[in-house]
């Protein structure tokens, strides 16, 4: 079966440009509706002028941190995780309970408990679907993970697959990681020769298989929900909650949806045990984090134990204390902005929580004085105004409202604090709401800036 | 299950399957509502019946969220009431408020809902609109700038399985509308989009201004054709109840300079009995089911009665009992088909104008000046028994009638011989594009 992206794309590198006939002749191939096939296209920027989003040029650092405890990244390919897996089924979901892992895309939610909710499904038909759509400007986790530890990746949506009873799996990656595609792809060719994918993986009676789709220009595809819209052909808009993909997801049957990392720590769980496992991170967050630093000396991306304050974590890549006006964690969009005062809080979910901000995608950026967070604000609402979906009202005026007042420079504080707390209220997805979280905690920080300007 | 709930302070017992919205309905509660339709549209897109429940941080959609027992709802809580003030207000910049001039001004849902929430002119922000139509359909006008994105006609098209509408781009550019111009895609002219529109956003292509035109100018002699299903729809504008007002209607539409009033009935019991006594035959009664097998089946169109709609039908046969009743030349005599059909007018058939219900309304109203005074006259001037001119009298059939086009679909798939009878709105013709719009809350 082939993905409606997949034919939009083939048809777009035929002649550079979507016409009618184009989009008739894919309706026709796909049995869609032709108002289906053509609202798609049109919703992603790569066939609409072909626009791609900005992509985090950060690279793992090479010289490890002082705090650095590499294991994600440092795993070999040998699928030991997947063998144990395969020998052992029914003790994975212990397993990855036990270890106490944690979404690593953002919501922190408890993956065991992910997995049993789509285990616990009588449905035949199961999919693990695997978020590779790394929109947030200032973060390279996702691709680095992708590029250095393809096999991990592919490992731990097998050892999901087995879990849970899934046959199917798909990564979806953004169409700005042209190069990360690449080696996953040749990786599942290598999985398959070496019998880790396809019909009986590992010499078992257990069958799975992996698609990779890759995205057409779109930062809210980056939401679970929108991302298996956009799998399953339909604009990528975000579903309304419940149902949970967990029981109701791709094409309607229960989906394992997990971040590239969070995957990439599960054949580690298996291969070092849950107890090793935990003997790195803290009680509620357990385990390494990949983290994408920018604007210190020596940007780049490294994996660092879970917990680590952010001073020890911002000495030891050369950041000069007294030049920070802010750090924005958790993506250069959606994170919030947090004060040079909390700088002793530790990098995990709580940590980031009680500091006024939150984890998210993991990235830490270093805003320095001389930075104006008025035109930081200004370029974040330029990228939500571009990239909202448009279905609620919220989101769809508001996110353009709030980046033409902050570009024309003519507003009020008690404008933007108004436009932005109706966001937050009242979007519909989590998209909406984090869309002006970097511009209030901006205004709490400095309020001067934004005052008379 | 059953859940207590408390909603403005007050307690109430609500089923756990029930959203906040329906209960809040069922209680004689009122919340706003735009893209919510019942069955049909549950997108929680508007963002217009936001409500404020005790623990959640954000204001849920009443419209999808289910109730919970112990739940604590506001409904019109200040920060409730900014929230929609603050939707409706990014509404309106965005849309072209020329209400003066749109053929929604009496029954807009969006201008309701503005005078509610002090929503005034001075008040919005707008954004320079670049007026949008695209008029290529023969039943229908689109006017982009006037769409709320409520995403309703995509639901209602979609609950036809015709599927010619859809969003297009995104964020603040996003449109809803069909992929090519109207005129060109399968549309088979049902109407339903129109019927569920809230604003003047989609609308039936006015025929009143040409009509009324032809009347005054006495260019032709002009007669009615008056179906059942206006009658039925008429009433329920003027009372609360339903009631037999064609003799209002007869008396009525000759004071606008109709000549004749005739029933359909008489013509459409013809109509069906010449189709029944046919052999394995399509109904061609309904003009959108003529459209869907034209479009979509051409290979079943060797199968149709061949008789023509039953709106030209009945108008052949108006216009030849006219004219032999008073020896004017049949060219010379218009009919007017009045139903609340907008599918009959793709037909654009010589001497033959289709008119909706909807259409009927607005022109007693300019007829009448105003909507008081055209209450008034209907109320208490009109003749409450005038009887209808009559067409040759034939015996009256009854047939079965599979109605909605996805039905209609399935019936066309499967039939292998034998009569069969479609309507392509779901529930028949009562329910027409073209009927004048439900205002009911559950909409």
């Amino acid at each position: 079966m082939k993905t409606l992206l997949s034919l939009l794309e083939r048809e777009y590198e035929k002649n550079g440009v979507l016409d009618v006939t184009a989009l008739e002749a894919v309706a026709e191939e796909s049995g869609m509706p032709l108002s289906q096939v053509a609202g798609s296209a049109s919703f992603y920027s790569k066939f609409n002028g072909g626009h791609l989003g900005s992509v985090c040029r950060c690279e793992l650092a090479d010289e490890p941190l002082s705090v650095e405890n590499r294991r994600i990244l440092s795993q070999d390919n040998g699928y030991q995780g997947l063998r144990l897996a395969v020998s052992n089924p029914e003790e994975i979901l212990g397993a990855v309970t036990e270890s106490g892992l944690r979404g690593r895309g953002g919501a922190g939610f408890p993956v065991g408990l992910k997995w049993k909710t789509t285990k616990d499904c009588t449905c035949e038909e199961k999919y693990v679907v695997i978020n590779a759509d790394e929109g947030e400007p200032d973060t390279a986790k996702d691709r680095i993970i992708m590029e250095m530890v393809p096999h991990a990746v592919i490992e731990g949506m097998a050892i999901c697959g087995v879990c849970v009873g899934a046959k199917k799996g798909f990564i979806y990656i953004r169409a700005e990681y042209p190069e990360a595609k690449r080696i996953v792809e040749a990786e599942i060719a290598r999985a398959r020769e070496v019998g880790c994918l396809g019909s009986h993986i590992c010499g078992s009676h257990f069958d799975f298989d992996i698609e990779v789709v890759s995205g057409a220009g779109s930062y809210v595809c980056g939401e679970e929900t929108a991302l298996l819209s956009s799998i399953e052909g339909q604009r990528g808009e975000p579903r309304l909650k419940p149902p949970y993909p967990g029981v109701e997801g791709l094409f309607g049957k229960p989906t394992v949806v997990n971040n590239v990392e969070t995957i990439a720590n599960v054949p580690l769980i298996l291969t070092l045990g849950a107890e090793e496992y935990r003997s790195v991170g803290t009680e509620k967050n357990p385990g390494t984090k990949v983290i994408t630093i920018t604007g210190a000396e020596r940007d780049g991306v490294y994996e660092i134990e879970l917990g680590t304050p952010l001073r020890t974590i911002l000495e030891s890549v050369g950041c000069d204390f007294d030049d920070i006006k802010a750090l924005q964690i958790g993506g250069g969009a959606s994170g919030i902005l947090i004060g040079p005062e909390k700088l002793d809080a530790t990098l995990d979910i709580e940590g980031m929580q009680s500091a006024g901000g939150s984890l998210g995608a993991g990235s830490i950026r270093v805003i320095h004085k001389s930075e104006s967070l008025v035109s930081l604000c200004s370029d974040i609402a330029k990228f939500f105004s571009e990239e909202s979906c448009g279905k609620c009202t919220p989101c769809r005026f508001t996110t353009k409202k709030i980046s033409d007042l902050l570009e024309n420079g003519k507003f009020s504080l008690s404008e933007l604090e108004s436009l932005s707390g109706y966001l937050t209220d009242s979007a519909r997805c989590a998209f909406g709401q984090s869309a002006s979280m970097a511009l209030l905690s901006a205004i709490r920080l400095c309020p001067e800036e934004f005052e008379e300007v | 299950m059953t859940a207590s709930i408390k909603i403005d302070g007050i307690m109430y017992t609500a089923d756990t399957n029930d959203t906040i919205l329906e209960a809040a309905r069922k209680n004689g509660i009122s919340i706003p509502s735009l893209c919510f339709m019942k069955d049909c549209n549950k997108v929680a897109a508007c963002r217009m019946c936001v409500v404020e429940v005790t623990g959640m941080k954000a204001l849920p959609p009443a419209c999808v969220t289910r109730c919970r027992d112990g739940m604590e709802i506001f409904t019109d809580s200040p920060r409730v009431r900014e929230s929609r003030r603050m939707t409706l207000d990014q509404l309106a910049s965005h849309h072209r408020m020329i209400c003066d001039r749109c053929s929604r001004y009496s029954d807009c849902e969006f201008h309701a809902l503005c005078v509610d929430y002090g929503i005034s002119e001075r008040d919005y922000n707008p954004y320079k609109i670049i007026p949008e139509k695209d008029e290529s359909a023969l039943h229908l006008v689109r006017d982009y700038s006037k769409c709320l994105s409520c995403n309703r006609c995509v639901a209602a098209c979609h609950n036809q399985e015709m599927d010619i509408l859809s969003s297009f781009k995104r964020g603040w550019e996003k449109k809803i509308g069909p992929a090519k111009p109207l005129g060109l895609t399968d549309c088979i002219g049902c109407g339903q989009c129109v019927a569920a529109c809230p604003t003047g956003a989609l609308s039936i292509k006015d025929d009143t201004a040409e009509l009324r035109n032809i009347i005054r100018q006495r260019k032709k002699h002009v007669i009615a054709i008056l179906t059942p299903s206006t009658a039925k729809a008429f009433p329920r504008l003027f009372y609360e109840e339903e009631r037999d007002c064609s003799g209002k209607l007869v008396s009525m539409l000759k004071k606008l300079g109709f000549e004749r009033v005739y029933s359909s009935i008489p013509a459409q019991n013809d109509y069906f009995s010449r189709e029944i006594a046919m052999k394995d035959v399509i109904s061609e009664a309904c003009p959108g089911i003529r459209n869907l097998i034209e479009k979509l089946y051409p290979e079943k169109k060797s199968s149709l009665s061949g008789l023509g709609s039953l709106q030209s039908y009945s108008a052949r046969l108006a216009r030849r009992t006219y004219s032999a009743e008073t020896g004017i030349p049949e060219d010379d005599i218009l009919a007017v088909y009045i139903n609340s059909c907008t599918a009959g007018k793709t037909e654009n058939e010589e001497g033959l104008i289709t008119l909706t219900t909807y259409e009927l309304v607005g022109m007693f109203r300019r007829a009448c000046v105003s909507r008081f005074t055209a209450m008034k006259v209907w109320r208490e001037q009109l003749d409450e028994n005038a009887p209808f001119d009559s067409l040759p009298e034939t015996k009256a059939v009854s047939v079965e009638t599979v109605t909605g086009t996805k039905n209609a679909k399935e019936a066309l798939k499967n039939w292998d011989g034998g009569y069969l009878k479609c309507a392509a709105c779901p529930g028949g013709c009562d329910f027409g594009g073209g009927s004048p719009r439900r205002m009911s809350p559950d909409f």
